[in-house]
């Protein structure tokens, strides 16, 4: 079990993937016997083992992609729900143990996990990529094949239309918007929001001053009256009439008003970000893997899903031509100047710093 | 001894494995692969980890508190009820702990909220101003561990309490004592080791939640288990996650300590011994 490798570098100096290993041999030596039963390597290169998020997105998702994808191709696609964080992946690179071929997550993922070099190359000359809106999301390991948008959320049965506030200006100023406020708990998006208050342009918002930043949300930290841990309960906080404004994402909003939710959202100056795909390095079904990414960024079923789920925007030129008028209206549009676009990079590099920073700052 | 060999090897494999893996981690950087204190030099010299330190001890043991001061007297009034009955109390007591806390959160706010059954009560008698801000602060926070750590209490002092030598307490009545002199005398001394227990169970419980102080909490209400989770998941900072981890574990491991002793000394009748 022992690596020639490591024995002659000193005791303390070998890695985790060893400690793993010598771990789990030790483990098995002591009952004897296996301990994990790996099922064995598809045989076919007719699989792709795919990490979505679970929940009704996701069930959407194997209704309009997976299935007609699987019709199509003969490839079958196996969905593994929930299991695309950051820790999932690193432990399975550890353990030399992918249990999925690729993943649907957030661009801000992608970026940390290609810092961490958990992802592989993506052979462009496989892809179509001609009608592709954004090169910034056309990343050597991860594509974006849609994007979010969060923004300012409002409950319209007790916030009149005149009094909603229009920029993250008007939301810093609670005494011409008066109203319960909600903030979130992550940095993410929200020093953004911080800087766009303090009149920063959009142009100039990446690197984010983090001293300028804090030193904005200085200013509203006391009149804020619910700090938002879950994304689930800022639309819940707002039908609750628990708040009157909160930050949420425009796919979110839609959906509680397609429900009869009296929620409003404004779309000026929301900030987005990219929905990416992405293959694990290492992977057995490269090519398969490959052929489902282009379906997503490319396929028909693109229409139909950002139909069904409005607030979410498509990254190909030809979905989002095809798209009703309605629809369109509800997406911020590449050409709107007042349009936000997350740096999911910026994050990649300052999560922790930001993180470790905006907590304490909670705290003081 | 032999039949627990099972038991022990199965531990060692899916504990305390891990757990040395995650004291490796703690030390070993897993860049440089050196032996380093800096984590934990981080650890303590960071403001923000000795704060949300001190605030979820703060919570651990306030909540803890509370729970016992509303726990006792149900488990109390359970003890004094025939089997029949105190089954279906017994249903009563589970419910909170067979409901998510994510319903609770919702169920919570209905009671509680901004326009919940108290403060539409609060404004009906003292005017259209009023409103106690009940949750997302620490009384929420309070409210929602409470509701989730009773049953832990609960039901190792009904067990003692039931159990107790029924003829201590008729032999303390027929000296004469009366029911507050036996409840304190006795009752209360007996149970001890039950209270010890529960406080227990429920204080290293509070020690690792994070989900109910982030629903109902507010600004400052960040526990340690919040950290690990973000530097596991999010930064994928894992040596600061497992010096945080380690630190969280050691603080367990003593107030574990402090309180076998109470359980210790009570269960035997003897004070408890110094030096």
């Amino acid at each position: 079990m022992v690596d020639r490798e490591t024995t002659k570098n000193s005791r303390l100096d070998f890695t985790r993937r060893q400690f793993l290993t010598t771990a789990a041999g030790a483990a098995t030596a002591a009952v004897a016997g296996p301990l994990v039963v790996t099922p064995g390597k598809a045989q076919a290169s007719a699989v792709v083992r795919v990490a979505d998020d679970g929940g009704t997105l996701s069930k959407a998702r194997e209704r309009l992609f997976f299935k007609p994808f699987m019709e199509r191709t003969g490839i079958e696609v196996q969905v593994h729900v929930g299991q695309h964080d950051l820790s999932k992946m690193k432990a399975m690179a550890q353990t030399d143990n992918l249990e999925y071929d690729m993943v649907l997550a957030s661009g801000s993922i992608a970026a940390a996990a290609t810092k961490s070099g958990l992802l592989a190359e993506i052979d462009k000359s496989k892809l179509d990529l001609s009608n592709y809106m954004v090169e910034e999301w056309n990343q050597p390991t991860w594509i974006a094949w849609q994007y979010y948008t969060a923004g300012l959320t409002y409950n319209t049965d007790t916030v009149a239309e005149d009094k909603v506030p229009r920029s993250w200006v008007d939301y810093w100023d609670s005494e011409k918007f008066p109203g319960r406020r909600g903030f979130r708990t992550s940095p993410y998006e929200t020093l953004e929001q911080a800087l766009l208050a303090d009149g920063v342009p959009i142009t100039d918002l990446y690197p984010i001053d983090m001293d300028r930043a804090f030193a904005s949300l200085d200013k509203i930290k006391d009149k804020v009256n619910v700090w938002v841990a879950e994304t689930s309960q800022t639309v819940q906080l707002l039908q609750q009439n628990e708040l009157d404004f909160c930050v949420s994402y425009s796919g979110r909003v839609e959906q509680a008003r397609a429900n009869g939710i009296p929620v409003g959202f404004v779309y000026d100056s929301a900030i987005s970000s990219p929905t990416a795909i992405w293959v694990m390095k290492g992977t057995p079904n490269y090519d398969a893997s490959l052929k489902l990414m282009q379906w997503f960024l490319t396929g028909e079923p693109g229409v139909a899903w950002f139909t069904e789920f409005p607030g979410n925007g498509p990254t190909d030129r030809k979905t989002f031509e095809a798209l009703p008028d309605d629809i369109k209206a509800k997406l911020p549009s590449f050409d709107n100047p007042s349009a936000v676009w997350v740096d999911v990079d910026w994050w990649a590099d300052n999560l922790e710093a930001a993180t470790v920073r905006y907590k304490t700052w909670l705290l003081s | 001894m032999y039949f627990i060999l099972p038991l022990l090897i199965y531990m060692a494999a899916v504990f305390l494995l891990p757990l040395l893996f995650v004291l490796f981690t703690s030390v070993v950087s897993e860049t440089s692969g050196q032996l380093t204190l800096e984590f934990f030099e981080r650890f303590f010299t960071h403001g923000l980890y000795l704060r949300v330190l001190k605030t979820t001890l703060e919570i651990s043991l306030i909540g803890t508190a509370l729970t016992l001061l509303i726990a006792y007297p149900i488990a109390y009034y359970l003890a004094k009820q025939t089997p029949k009955r105190r089954s279906y109390l017994t249903l009563l007591i589970l419910l909170p702990f067979y409901t998510s806390i994510l319903v609770k959160a919702f169920a919570f706010m209905v009671v509680l909220g901004y326009n919940g059954v108290v403060n539409d009560a609060i404004r009906l008698v003292l005017g259209e101003d009023f409103v106690l801000p009940l949750l997302f602060n620490r009384f929420g926070v309070m409210i929602g561990v409470v509701h989730d750590m009773v049953p832990f209490m609960v039901f190792p002092i009904v067990i003692n309490l039931l159990a107790q030598n029924s003829s201590i307490h008729k032999a303390a009545e027929i000296m004469g004592a009366t029911r507050t002199r036996i409840f304190w005398s006795i009752i209360f001394p007996l149970s001890l080791p039950a209270v010890a227990a529960g406080s227990l169970l429920v204080i290293i419980r509070l020690m690792g939640q994070f989900v109910t102080p982030a629903l109902l909490g507010g600004r400052t209400d960040i526990m340690m288990s919040n950290l690990i989770s973000f530097h596991i998941k999010d930064a994928l900072d894992w040596n600061m996650a497992a010096a945080v981890s380690i630190v969280l574990l050691l603080l367990s491991c003593l107030i574990l300590l402090a309180l076998t002793r109470v359980r210790g000394a009570q269960l035997f009748g003897e004070q408890p011994r110094h030096g």
